[in-house]
């Protein structure tokens, strides 16, 4: 099995994304669709503990949303990421543009 | 009476990954399979080993013979290497990272992509980071610390 599953969510006034499996070249299509349909239209909330890995393709639709959210004012959280996720994002260099929660109970209301 | 020096275990591991969407998974379970590195030197190597191998299936041109991964630990830390037939526009990419390195990710607003993110990541999670082409095998060479033990 190559593909990722996202659910959407409702909690309050943030629309969250829960996402499983690997995001690579081969699925970040899908993680970017499901993106797009909701950021910068709603509070966005994507929840990243169940990713089992995470390519440069999935940090470049991460922050293509963070760019989205902030330019239409919207909220935008990163939920939880796990362990290789968490990596790949300090490994850009520049964590501090992800902004993150270490669960879904700390999203403001 | 002269007692033999006992044999150094050998901290070195293969595997053949078949070209096909699922080569990142096969090198993910590869690595994670890896008894002698501890869970926290598998992180890097699992990030930074995906994004090649990644790059490899997307940017090059891994023929049937897929890519072979090594890995090997010693005293002065972990190797991983990759190899995948020799092409043409891998040694574009590694002459252009020798003459030319970029100095970072860049965003190109048009495409809304970026360019060179996996190049910084995989720069900022291992010691060092080599394209080396060949006439019959190219190769990406990744130097990791180990991890001191807690």
């Amino acid at each position: 099995m190559t593909g990722i599953s996202i659910e959407a969510t409702q909690k309050g006034a943030f629309t969250v994304l829960s996402v499983h499996g690997p995001i690579n070249s081969y699925t970040f299509t899908e993680l970017q669709e499901k993106v797009m349909k909701h950021v910068g239209k709603a509070d966005l909330a994507i929840d990243l503990s169940g990713v089992s890995s995470m390519t440069s393709a999935g940090i470049g639709v991460m922050l293509a949303a963070i760019e989205d959210a902030e330019a239409e004012t919207k909220r935008i959280y990163i939920i939880a990421p796990s362990e290789v996720a968490r990596l790949a994002i300090e490994s850009t260099g520049f964590a501090d543009r992800f902004p993150t929660l270490s669960s879904l109970k700390e999203l403001p209301a | 009476m002269h007692m033999p020096a006992p044999r150094k275990r050998l901290l070195k591991a293969r595997i053949k990954i078949p070209n096909s969407p699922e080569a990142v998974m096969h090198f993910e379970a590869f690595v994670r399979s890896l008894e002698f590195l501890s869970e926290r030197e598998k992180m890097p190597l699992l990030v930074a080993g995906d994004e090649v191998v990644d790059n490899l299936l997307n940017h090059g041109e891994v023929g049937r013979q897929g890519i072979r991964a090594m890995v090997r630990k010693r005293a002065s830390g972990i190797s991983l290497g990759l190899f995948v037939q020799s092409h043409k526009r891998f040694a574009q990419f590694a002459a252009c990272l020798d003459e030319d390195p970029p100095s970072g990710p860049r965003y190109n607003p048009q495409l809304r992509r970026w360019h060179g993110l996996g190049l910084t990541m995989c720069r900022n999670l291992a010691r060092s980071v080599h394209y080396r082409a060949g006439e019959r095998m190219d190769r990406v060479f990744l130097e990791f610390p180990l991890s001191p033990v807690r």
